[in-house]
């Protein structure tokens, strides 16, 4: 086995997880992931050894979503947002947060870059590199994302929810 | 002597702990007199924490095939590397997984209708050591060498479930780490499942379990499985098997300080 096929084959874990939580349903989830594999593996010479595999292969994978998956699923209007009821029940215990539904309800964009730090762990500069984006770009794509989920997943009592809405 | 501003970059940066020693402490100073900031960053961890938790378990599962088939594919069409029945034997698995700062722990097993029938004759031997080596290879993301007073811990429990005295190897002096082990159900009883890396990440795990029949011979002997390289030998009751994706020559090097050590003999070839 070459240290290519030793390597990518240690990393299909996460890959396998980062996806999941980005598309939320296995199948669609390894269906990226064996894409995302494929290319990788046409591309290998391309790869330097000693730089990190894992950066590559989710660079690699955010390509792969961006070309074909982020079409599927439609971009949520403004006035949508504002209608939806808070995900998580009044008395707030945290045992019946849905993550997944929540993640969800965030925009793709703010999704992939929270994933990559908050769940796989890559640095700002790793999550740059990744996405080809601008480091300002992902940094204010995490903070707005992790501010949404927050707000998502955040007991509150239907007076705070409404005051919130009804104050812009 | 004022400070830069603490910014909306720095609090994310202190809850990925991706800032400098000096500036955490500045952060950490704002933090004590801003509520709401220090709120934000709690929430923000509090997500982190149930994103990792929620997605761990598809970091311990095996790898479906037409995943890994998609690594090589023109070597892969050697049959056999992954049957099914690989993936009922990985279903009923107890592995011991070292984490950062707490030291090992069990992880659960899942279900009971595992396929133990896995009777351990000599060619057949070298294949589930190599199914083994590959299926959990990947799992060891980024493995934490075993300090050794964390090794003396694993190997008492070890030899406890085992019924006798396990003692891996210590393959430093040829560059090897040992980075954990697993326990994993077997016929004739548990099998043992020791893993090692090297400085450039390259794995080898040595595979031990009972044989009552000694069908191979005490002398290792080389099989070439798909893309694992194996030597594999009887010993005392014992079959053992050695798999690497590594060549062979390096393969038998190791496979001769670790029997050798093992044994107290060197090998004979």
């Amino acid at each position: 086995m070459s240290l290519e096929e030793e390597e990518m084959i240690a990393c299909i874990p996460p890959l396998r997880r980062y996806a999941r939580a980005l598309l939320g349903g296995i199948d669609a989830a390894d269906d990226l992931v064996q894409e995302t594999l494929r290319k990788a593996w046409e591309k290998r010479h391309s790869w330097r050894r000693g730089s990190t595999m894992r950066v590559w292969l989710f660079g690699i994978m955010h390509n792969s979503f961006v070309d074909q998956w982020r079409k599927a699923e439609p971009a949520m209007t403004s006035w949508e947002e504002e209608i939806q009821e808070p995900l998580v029940p009044m008395d707030g215990t945290v045992e019946r947060i849905d993550l997944e539904a929540a993640l969800k309800r965030l925009p793709q964009d703010h999704r992939e870059i929270l994933l990559l730090v908050a769940l796989e762990g890559l640095t700002y500069a790793e999550t740059a590199t990744a996405t080809g984006l601008p480091l300002g770009t992902v940094m204010s794509r995490l903070s707005r994302g992790r501010e949404k989920l927050r707000k998502l997943i955040s007991p509150a009592s239907p007076e705070d929810w409404k005051a919130e809405h009804h104050a812009r | 002597m004022p400070d830069k501003p603490i910014n909306e970059h720095d609090i994310q940066g202190y809850v990925d702990q991706q800032l400098s020693s000096e500036r955490l402490r500045q952060v950490e100073e704002y933090l004590r007199h801003n509520a709401e900031a220090a709120a934000r960053v709690a929430a923000y961890r509090q997500q982190n924490n149930l994103l990792r938790r929620h997605f761990e378990p598809l970091m311990d599962a095996p790898i479906p095939s037409h995943l890994l088939a998609a690594i090589s594919p023109e070597k892969r069409s050697k049959v056999g590397l992954f049957p099914r029945s690989i993936w009922q034997f990985a279903a009923g698995v107890l592995l011991i997984v070292l984490s950062g700062a707490t030291g090992w722990f069990l992880r659960g097993v899942t279900s009971p209708s595992v396929h133990s029938s896995v009777s351990v004759v000599s060619s057949q031997l070298a294949r589930q050591a190599a199914f083994a080596h590959v299926l959990y290879s990947p799992t060891m993301q980024r493995p934490k060498e075993i300090d050794p007073e964390e090794e003396d811990r694993l190997i008492q429990w070890l030899s406890q479930r085992m019924e006798i005295q396990v003692r891996p190897p210590k393959m430093r002096s040829s560059g090897y780490q040992l980075i954990g082990a697993r326990l994993l159900p077997g016929a004739a009883g548990p099998i043992v499942q020791f893993m090692y890396h090297n400085g450039e990440g390259a794995r080898v795990t040595l595979y031990a379990c009972v044989e009552e029949e000694q069908r191979i011979g005490s002398q290792p002997r080389f099989a070439e499985e798909g893309l694992v390289n194996v030597f594999y030998w009887f010993d005392g009751g014992f079959a053992y098997a050695i798999s690497s994706g590594i060549e062979k020559e390096k393969l038998q090097d190791f496979t001769q300080v670790a029997y050798e050590q093992m044994h107290g003999q060197k090998t004979k070839d």
